[in-house]
């Protein structure tokens, strides 16, 4: 199908290719962790497994918050985040297309039916040596539980999941 | 020389010899091009324990990863997750560049591919962040898909098929033309890389793996698209034509059904869809309101497809089974019931009698097959395929007594007559030796 010669180009440039797109894939989150908004989000959650990532401890977001103009649309969404009294987020309001405005600061999802979301923000990978500690420890302090946000441009990493203060690695080391 | 055929060969040679049929030249030209094939030969245990070895590896570095080493910082996970791709790359430009062949260049492949899963898969891990999980997934099929085709690897052709066909799996609430062209982009792009298979060996082993790969991949496809309310029971019939139809125009009918991979699995879809067609349930609460163009236009492209290669079958003379023909018909019919709204419940009993008839009548066309080819394979597909029809309908509380029983007396009526044609045929094939 192609001379080694020129076989040997085409795969040193479609290596080059393959690199730049896994970066990008990686460096676009690093970006949004280096640079993004933070966010804390007050979560419930239990402990599964990932066959490809491994342990993770799931998590809800309240998506109960959520207003919209969309009725029973089913499909991909854009929800703004915004702030209460005591400096935790909220999911605000869902649209079909990308928010406009300035400064507001949005994440995708997922909208089905008449009310009911999916967030990006389900997993949070621990080692696996922790898993069920963390999860117990999760389990019996749910309500000084959140997750730490970082939002930019509609792209959003989770930073931490903390118990209190601390992360959630922090208090197994 | 190992293997019983060539023993067989060998003895044959020595008996030609002496019975005068071939001179001793002609003997030891075929058993000089018999050596070199076999020399030639890859050695296919060590290719399977090479690639298998490379597939283990790959996997066992992802659990390995997996473990999620929570003390590095983040910089040195991603650079971490990069190992098995640049290991993989690193690997097959040194092979491609001292010309390596055979086991090795499949495993650099596969071990690749693995390797831009684990590093696209690990950025959700590191990132805590899972978003539109297909778009990942097309990413990390569109990148190996470049490696099929420059290391010529049928494994990774495998791999990036189950990869797509991952993806398309993962598309639930994509709009349907999205999931169309994003099936058509993966089926599409392999099939070059299969053609150029079937023109270098045409019954080849791998050859016949990468069309069960293509098949199955198509399979998927189809099924992407229920979500979005197509019509499934449709386009999976006709998608099987399609796979009977394509086996047609690659391969001689007289040919072994194991040589040909797209007629294995065209042919057991399609008897397995058309045995559920023949149940009135199953039309009685299809609910034929919710047909659209949209989802019309893609069992007319597929119909269409199907149409061509009937055309190319007749104007280019090939030899092709006429079940085709009947084949065509049913999916016609059920087409012609969904679109006029004709499944109420009723009429969705004229539909399965109907099919039930078609079902019966290519049971017996197989029987009948057997017999004439004294085919104990066909023959036995044919009474098995009509054993299982007449089960069916026994234990169906959908018919009336009096069908019941008349089905009943014309299949066993049809399986004497089979025994009595077939004991006929072997005492006068006897009488003749």
């Amino acid at each position: 199908m192609f001379k080694n010669n020129k076989r040997l180009k085409t795969l040193i440039c479609i290596f080059c290719l393959q690199l730049i797109v896994i970066l990008y894939i990686s460096l676009s989150y690093e970006l949004v962790a280096l640079t993004g908004n933070a966010y804390k989000f007050n979560i419930e959650g239990y402990d599964p497994i990932d066959p490809l990532r491994g342990r993770y401890l799931a998590y809800i977001i309240d998506t109960e918050t959520i207003t919209s103009d969309l009725g029973s649309y089913t499909g991909k969404c854009y929800i703004t985040i915004k702030q209460d009294k005591d400096g935790y987020a909220y999911l605000d309001k869902a649209y079909k297309e990308k928010p406009k405005e300035a400064g507001t600061d949005y994440i995708s999802g997922q909208k089905y039916g008449d009310g009911y979301y999916e967030t990006p923000f389900t997993k949070y990978f621990v080692n696996e040596t922790i898993a069920l500690k963390a999860e117990q420890l999760f389990r019996e302090n749910s309500e000084k539980s959140y997750v730490m946000v970082k939002v930019k441009n509609g792209k959003s990493i989770v930073e931490g999941l903390y118990i209190g203060d601390k992360l959630i690695d922090n208090y197994f080391q | 020389m190992k293997n019983k055929y060539d023993k067989w060969l060998v003895r044959e040679m020595e008996t030609w010899e002496k019975e005068g049929l071939a001179d001793r030249g002609t003997i030891e030209k075929i058993t000089a091009y018999y050596k070199a094939k076999e020399e030639n030969e890859p050695n296919k245990l060590g290719a399977i324990l090479g690639v298998l070895g490379s597939i283990l590896i790959g996997l066992g570095i992802i659990l390995i990863l997996a473990k999620n080493w929570g003390y590095f910082p983040r910089g040195v996970k991603v650079t971490i997750s990069l190992i098995p791709f640049l290991i993989g790359s690193f690997g097959g430009i040194f092979i491609i560049k001292k010309g390596v062949s055979g086991w090795i260049k499949e495993a650099a492949a596969i071990f690749t591919t693995i390797g831009i899963l684990t590093a696209v898969v690990m950025s959700g891990q590191i990132y805590h962040i899972l978003v539109d999980e297909w778009v990942l997934f097309f990413i990390i099929t569109m990148l190996s898909l470049p490696l099929v085709y420059l290391y010529g690897s049928t494994l990774d052709l495998a791999a990036y098929l189950v990869l797509g066909s991952l993806c398309m799996f993962m598309t639930d609430l994509t709009d349907l033309w999205t999931k169309v062209i994003l099936g058509m982009i993966i089926i599409g792009a392999s099939i070059p890389f299969v053609k150029v298979r079937y023109n270098k060996d045409k019954f080849g082993f791998e050859t016949g793996w990468c069309q069960v790969f293509l098949a199955l991949a198509g399979f998927a496809f189809i099924s992407s698209l229920a979500y979005n309310g197509v019509l499934l029971r449709e386009l999976y019939f006709t998608y099987f034509i399609l796979l009977v139809g394509l086996d047609a125009l690659l391969y001689e009918d007289t040919l072994a059904f194991t040589m040909r991979p797209f007629a294995v699995v065209g042919n057991i879809g399609l008897y397995i869809t058309l045995f559920v067609f023949t149940f009135s349930e199953f039309w009685r609460y299809v609910d034929t309101s919710n047909v659209n163009w949209q989802h019309m236009l893609i069992i007319v492209l597929f119909v269409g497809v199907v149409i061509g290669i009937i055309a190319k079958l007749i104007t280019s003379k090939r030899d092709f089974t006429k079940r085709l023909f009947i084949y065509f018909i049913a999916i016609a019919m059920i087409i012609g019931f969904r679109l006029f709204g004709l499944l109420g419940n009723e009429s969705s009993v004229i539909l399965a009698v109907v099919l039930n008839i078609i079902f019966i009548s290519l049971s017996i066309m197989t029987l009948r097959e057997g017999i004439i080819y004294s085919s104990m394979s066909r023959m036995n597909i044919g009474l098995m395929l009509l054993a299982a029809i007449t089960l069916a309908r026994f234990f169906d509380s959908e018919f009336s007594f009096l069908v019941k029983g008349i089905v009943f007396i014309i299949c066993g009526v049809i399986f004497l007559l089979a025994n009595l044609y077939l004991a006929k045929k072997r005492k006068k094939e006897m009488t003749h030796v």
